[in-house]
């Protein structure tokens, strides 16, 4: 089985539709091994990221994530210092609990100051 | 101007006497109420100064802040009106092997523009693909609450 997941924003903000190649399966029926490409690196493919391992039990080294830029978060970055000033694109609003799957995800995963 | 200000610190490197906070203009061309330029024109300062006409705040109130401006032409893409049909479902019909996922595809009762809507797409995504039949946890119907519902009859009758 092979996941190509495709982020919608990318192909539709710039017309460029990305082709993938089907992961190509050797001899065997029984040797397949999936394999996920997640167009962008937000916060939708980092989530399906941690599904695919968590939930689908796919090996990380078997995701691969694109990205056009340096830094993964996509609109969820954010950095300065106090002299120069911060910038962010995205504000994080998550002070509600109405986030299901956000919080059900983010609390099964560790983060600097908890566990997970 | 919308302005947010989120719990603090909001950075991990910020310092304890520094607050930050972030706002907008969904109208960048228009001309500003306290400063006689297009918003998209304005230095960050002018920005400051164009907020605080509208809170009715002393200019000195900001005089040490630090104003970046920041274009975003995008931001408001995602409430574009549409038709069914015209952003597919995060696995579309008879697909095995791709998904769309984050802010541009269909998802019944939930809601584009939030961090929500990336990750539940992200779950049906993955779900469906791999067939993984764990429940995905339902959107909670705000809509049907006896407290929304209260607020919508009071608005009404006013």
């Amino acid at each position: 089985m092979v996941g190509v997941l495709i982020k919608a924003r990318s192909v539709m903000s710039y017309g460029a539709r990305i082709k993938f190649s089907a992961h190509q399966e050797a001899e065997t029926m029984t040797s397949t091994t999936p394999k996920a490409y997640l167009v962008g690196g937000g916060i939708g493919s980092l989530a399906a990221a941690a599904f695919l391992i968590r939930d689908g039990g796919m090996p990380g080294a078997n995701i691969s994530i694109l990205d056009a830029g340096p830094a993964m978060g996509g609109a969820l970055d954010g950095a300065g210092d106090a002299e120069r000033g911060y910038a962010m694109r995205g504000g994080r609003m998550l002070t509600t609990d109405n986030y299901e799957c956000t919080w059900a995800l983010f609390k099964s995963i560790p983060s600097l100051t908890r566990t997970g | 101007m919308s302005i947010v200000l989120a719990h603090q610190p909001h950075f991990a490197n910020q310092p304890a006497d520094v607050q930050v906070f972030w706002g907008y203009g969904l109208f960048p061309d228009r001309i500003g109420n306290f400063v006689p330029k297009a918003m998209a024109d304005c230095t960050g300062a002018e920005l400051l100064a164009e907020l605080c006409g509208h809170l009715r705040f002393d200019p000195d109130t900001v005089a040490t802040a630090n104003c970046i401006p920041c274009r975003m032409p995008y931001i408001t893409s995602q409430f574009m009106p549409r038709a069914p049909g015209d952003r597919p479902p995060p696995v579309p019909p008879d697909t095995k092997n791709f998904a769309f996922i984050s802010q541009f595809v269909e998802i019944p009762q939930d809601t584009v523009f939030t961090v929500e809507f990336s990750v539940r797409a992200a779950q049906m995504a993955v779900y469906q693909l791999l067939g993984i039949t764990k429940p995905i946890p339902p959107v909670t119907a705000h809509d049907k609450s006896l407290h929304t519902q209260f607020d919508a009859l009071v608005k009404a009758l006013k």
